[in-house]
Formats: C-alpha cells, structure tokens, sequence
C-alpha cells in the first residue's frame, strides 16, 4: 500500500509502477506525489552534470529527439565532442526510465525537456497549464539547494490569486526571458519592485491563506503534480529563492491525453 | 483629432471608456454618452458582450439622428473567458471565425450602425498569430465595410504580446495598457506601430484609477463596486498609493494634477491616436477634456517621468 497524501506529499516509487502513481495522484488532496531518487553524489553522471552546471543556464526540448540524442547535442555544444561519454549514455538512460513511467500515468507520450536555467516566474505560486484534459508533469531536479514548495487550491484566495496574477503574471514571463536571454540577478531587474521581489523571497503572497500550509518536496527528491487542464485543476507549486542561483539540473517531462 | 492608422479616420484624443458602466443605469449612462459626444469626444470603446452598454449607445445613437454616429471600437468576446495568456489553447478554439462574424453582425444590428471603427481580440497570445481563421474573417469583414479595421487588446502589462502582430502588417490597431506605472510599450510597441502605421489605443492612462491622487477609494473608505475592488486589495491599494504620491511630490506646481499630467502623458507620444478612459460623471469628462486641451507632455518631460516611476513593468 501506497502512503496516502493527507495533508501532505505521498511517496511513490519507479517499482510501483505507473498505475499505483497514478492512483496515489488521483488521491492526492495536494495533486502531487514524490518520487524518491539518489543524491547527485550516488548518480553515476555526476560529473556530467556538475560540468553543465558550470556552463551558462540553458533549457532544450527535445521534441522528437531521443534521450541520447539529446544530451549529446548539449554535451557536445557546451562541454565538447566526447566529453563524459559514458556518464551520457546513463543520465540518458535515466531520463528514458523517468519517461517511460511519466508516460504510463496518463498513457500519452512525454514531452521532455532539460534545463540549467532557472525561471524567475517559478518563485511564484502558480499551476502549469494545458488544454488537454488530463496532464501531469514530472519534475526531477538534480543539484538544487531546496525542494519545491506545494500547497492546495484552498489555501489560495481565489479572487485575490486572480486579481494578482492578471498583473504579474506578463511581468514574470518578461523577466524569464529577459533573464534566459541576458542573464541578469531578479533583484537587479526588479530593483523598481522591491514588494514583489521580497514576496519572492519570503513568500509571502497575498493571495496564500495560511503561510504554514505549504508542504515542501524534499531536497532531492522528483515530484509528478497535476497540470492544470480544462476538467482537472492543477497542482499549485513554486520554487524556493535558494534554488535561483543554484537551479540545479531539471529534467521536466510532461504528459497530457485528450482523454482523461 | 488624431489619425486612426491605416483605418482613414479621425478620433479625438479621448475615447469615451464604458468598463465601469456598469454602476450606471441606462439613462445616466446615455447622458454621459451625449455630453461626451457634445464636447468632442467622437470615440466609444465597449465590450461587445455588455448588452446594457450597447443598448445604451445605440439609444444614443438614435436620438441623435442625422448627427454622425461615433466611432466605436469594439472588444470581441473569445469563446473561452481565459484570465491569462494561454497560448496552450488554439486561436480556433478561442476566436473561431464565425464567432467574430457573428459578433460583428449583431452588433451593427443592435446599434443600428453600418461599420464598427474597430474590433480588437482581447486576451491576445501571439502563438496565436498564423492560427485559426481570425485573420481571414476579420479581413473579410473589412473588406465588406462593416468594420474600418482591426487589430488585437493585450492583457495589462503584456504590450510585447503584440509586438509579433504589429510587425506582420496583418492588424491596424492594437489596445494596450499604457501608463506612467507602465511605460513599457513606449520601448518597442510604440515606435513599431509608428513605423508600420498601425494605430495604438492607449488603455488605462490612470491606472484603474490608482494614479487619482487621495479618491477615497484609494484611501480605502469607499468601494469601487465592481471588479477593482478585487484588483485593488489592500496590499496593492496602498502601495499604488504610495507610489502615485510619489509622481505628486514630483510635479511642479505648474503642471496641473496627476490625473492630467497621467493623461497628457499618454499623449506625449504621437504613436497614440486615442486614449480610452473610464468616465464616470460630467465633471470627469469635463476635467479630461481641459487636460487634453492643454496639449501632449513634452516628450523628454514624459521620458523623465516614466524613468523615474515605472513600476507595473
């Protein structure tokens, strides 16, 4: 038996299978679940990643591009031709194994992207978005700081949320590609806007009910939340302000079927 | 008067704004329409799925007779009321053609009018650009003469939303939050629909209201009554105070009141052929017309300004 959510994050394992993560998803209050995976010291691509960590943030969507090809697209642009090839071959496996079981929770095929940049825009409460009718997204992030914060659709004043993301939310997506394209600190871009970069910082947003009803991913671990979809609502989530300038690696795999 | 882009006409620096209308009854509704109308304002913006606004101006419209209608521009409904950029839905699910068409033809039906000056998409994602048959049938309906042309109203604060749409050449007009708090479409926006001659309405020049200095909604001791009550929670409501009393201690006496000054700055730009304001009795509408009188803000004064309060950006 799978640990029910509660109040709080369920944990499911690759050797569950899809199915009992799905049902472990379909019961959680918090539309999320966490998968538990080994420090980046016990990942035998270690090295690889701590060199894509030391080059400029980048994102890629592989789009029709297999795991392996894609990681040695990168590799081969921001580290050099046959550099780490073993250590490739294994984070490509890995995050083949992680796509496979993504896959099977709504029985589509996933969308995969990498990425070292870290979007401001993350920092804030919020739920991804599809318009399919049933869509989870994994998130394996290897190398941050601090893991991803949750809370549920009720902690969140639903008018105020409205009210403050019809403001912020063309902002933030200004600053992530201002931020993805130049570079650049949030408390420098956003040093005319000290309130919401502290909200950032402390998050303390307006719209959240109770400050202490937030759960936290814990450091290392990969999470599947809910998207957002026309029939389901999704997971709301955000980032922590330790993980802006450490984002780590994140594998992001989507999943979304026309059919719920 | 001011050109209207590519469209042929003319408009008066100030449109008439019917967001908040809706605290109005038809007839106070209708004599504001009239005295705006009478004092030279010739433009009037509606949403067209507000049926009492657009009953109210097309009573307007009527007993005026023979006198020219206004130019109305005209924000269409989308099929799905999305309350944020969604480019995860398609333009055909959200502006399917015969949904314009249909909008279009019955609001000339309803305001007894044979061409709208302008239709605008709200809610624009610019993945939408070369999606769905929004293009086409808008094309089509201009060429039909039932509207003078058309063009796309971005979400507060995503004036770059637009910038794709511009640059095509397909629309001749976009709507755009434009304000001291956001001067951001003054960076790109402005001079590209300048250069591609492309007309910019100009939404919100006082920011909802937040840019009229001690209004005892902005104090906190009146609600607004509509949706601004929910915009404008504490938080917020203090800190735009606080920040337009800030633009107020900048002022030379000289200069007139924030109101004017916010909305003379809109002006500043030639790129701007209208600026929509709500108006809610004859002595705004009054006041806004004397603000307007006394000219655009000087270019580098506006400049100054927006650098040194730009906020929402």
């Amino acid at each position: 038996m799978l640990p029910l959510s509660g109040g709080g994050i369920g944990t499911v394992s690759l050797a569950d299978g899809s199915l009992a993560a799905r049902q472990a998803l379909d019961r959680s209050t918090l539309g999320i679940v966490q998968l538990d995976r080994p420090p980046l010291d016990h990942l035998p691509y270690r090295g690889l990643v701590r060199a894509l960590l030391a080059k400029q943030g980048f994102k890629l969507d592989f789009n029709r591009l297999a795991p392996d090809a894609a990681i040695a697209l990168v590799a081969n642009r921001l580290l050099g031709p046959g550099s780490f090839t073993a250590e490739r071959d294994a984070l490509a496996a890995d995050i083949a194994s992680l796509a496979q079981f993504a896959s099977g929770l709504v029985g589509a095929a996933p969308s995969i992207a990498i990425r070292t940049y870290f979007a401001p825009g993350d920092l804030v409460w919020h739920v991804d978005r599809l318009r399919e009718a049933h869509a989870i997204r994994l998130l394996c992030p290897i190398g941050r700081p601090a893991g991803m914060m949750v809370t549920g659709a009720d902690n969140i004043d639903a008018a105020l949320y409205r009210a403050y993301m019809q403001r912020e939310y063309p902002l933030l997506g200004r600053l992530d590609t201002r931020v993805m394209q130049q570079g650049g600190s949030i408390e420098t871009l956003w040093a005319h806007r000290p309130v919401q970069v502290a909200a950032m910082q402390n998050g303390d947003f307006p719209f959240l009910r109770d400050p202490q009803a937030v759960w936290q991913v814990p450091l290392g671990a990969a999470s599947i939340h809910r998207v957002d979809t026309p029939g389901r609502p999704g997971s709301f989530h955000r980032s922590c302000w330790a993980n802006r300038a450490e984002p780590g690696l994140q594998i992001v795999i989507t999943v979304a079927a026309e059919q719920p | 008067m001011r050109r209207l882009g590519r469209s042929g006409l003319s408009v008066s620096p100030l449109t008439f704004g019917t967001d908040a209308a809706g605290q109005f009854s038809a007839a106070e509704l209708r004599e504001l329409f009239a005295f705006a109308l009478d004092t030279g304002i010739n433009a009037i913006e509606i949403d067209a799925a507000n049926a009492m606004v657009v009953d109210a101006l097309a009573a307007t419209i009527r007993s005026r007779g023979g006198e020219s209608a206004p130019h109305i521009f005209c924000r269409l409904s989308p099929l799905i009321p999305l309350p944020l950029p969604a480019p995860h839905f398609l333009a055909a699910q959200v502006y399917p053609g015969a949904s314009i068409r249909a909008q279009v033809d019955a609001l000339l039906a309803r305001l007894e009018i044979e061409r709208l000056a302008l239709v605008h998409l709200p809610i624009w994602s610019p993945e939408w650009l070369e999606e769905g048959d929004w293009l086409p049938t808008l094309q089509q309906l201009r060429q039909e003469g039932k509207i003078a042309d058309f063009g796309v109203a971005t979400f507060d604060h995503d004036a770059d939303a637009a910038l794709s749409a511009v640059a095509s050449g397909a629309i001749g007009s976009v709507q755009v939050m434009y304000n001291l708090f956001d001067p951001h479409p003054a960076r790109s926006l402005l001079p590209l629909s300048a250069k591609k001659d492309v007309a910019v309405i100009a939404r919100a020049p006082l920011y909802h209201g937040g840019l009229v200095i001690d209004s005892p909604t902005m104090r906190g001791e009146q609600a607004w009554g509509d949706w601004r009550d929910a915009h404008f929670y504490p938080g917020h409501r203090t800190e735009t105070a606080d920040r337009a009393a800030r633009i107020a201690r900048d002022l030379d006496g000289n200069e007139g009141s924030l109101a004017e000054m916010a909305l003379r700055f809109c002006l500043s730009s030639s790129a701007v052929s209208s600026v929509v304001v709500g108006m809610r009795t004859l002595d705004h509408i009054a006041a806004n017309l004397a603000a307007v009188a006394k000219g655009p803000l000087d270019p580098a004064r506006a400049a100054a300004l927006a650098a040194r309060h730009a906020w929402l950006c």
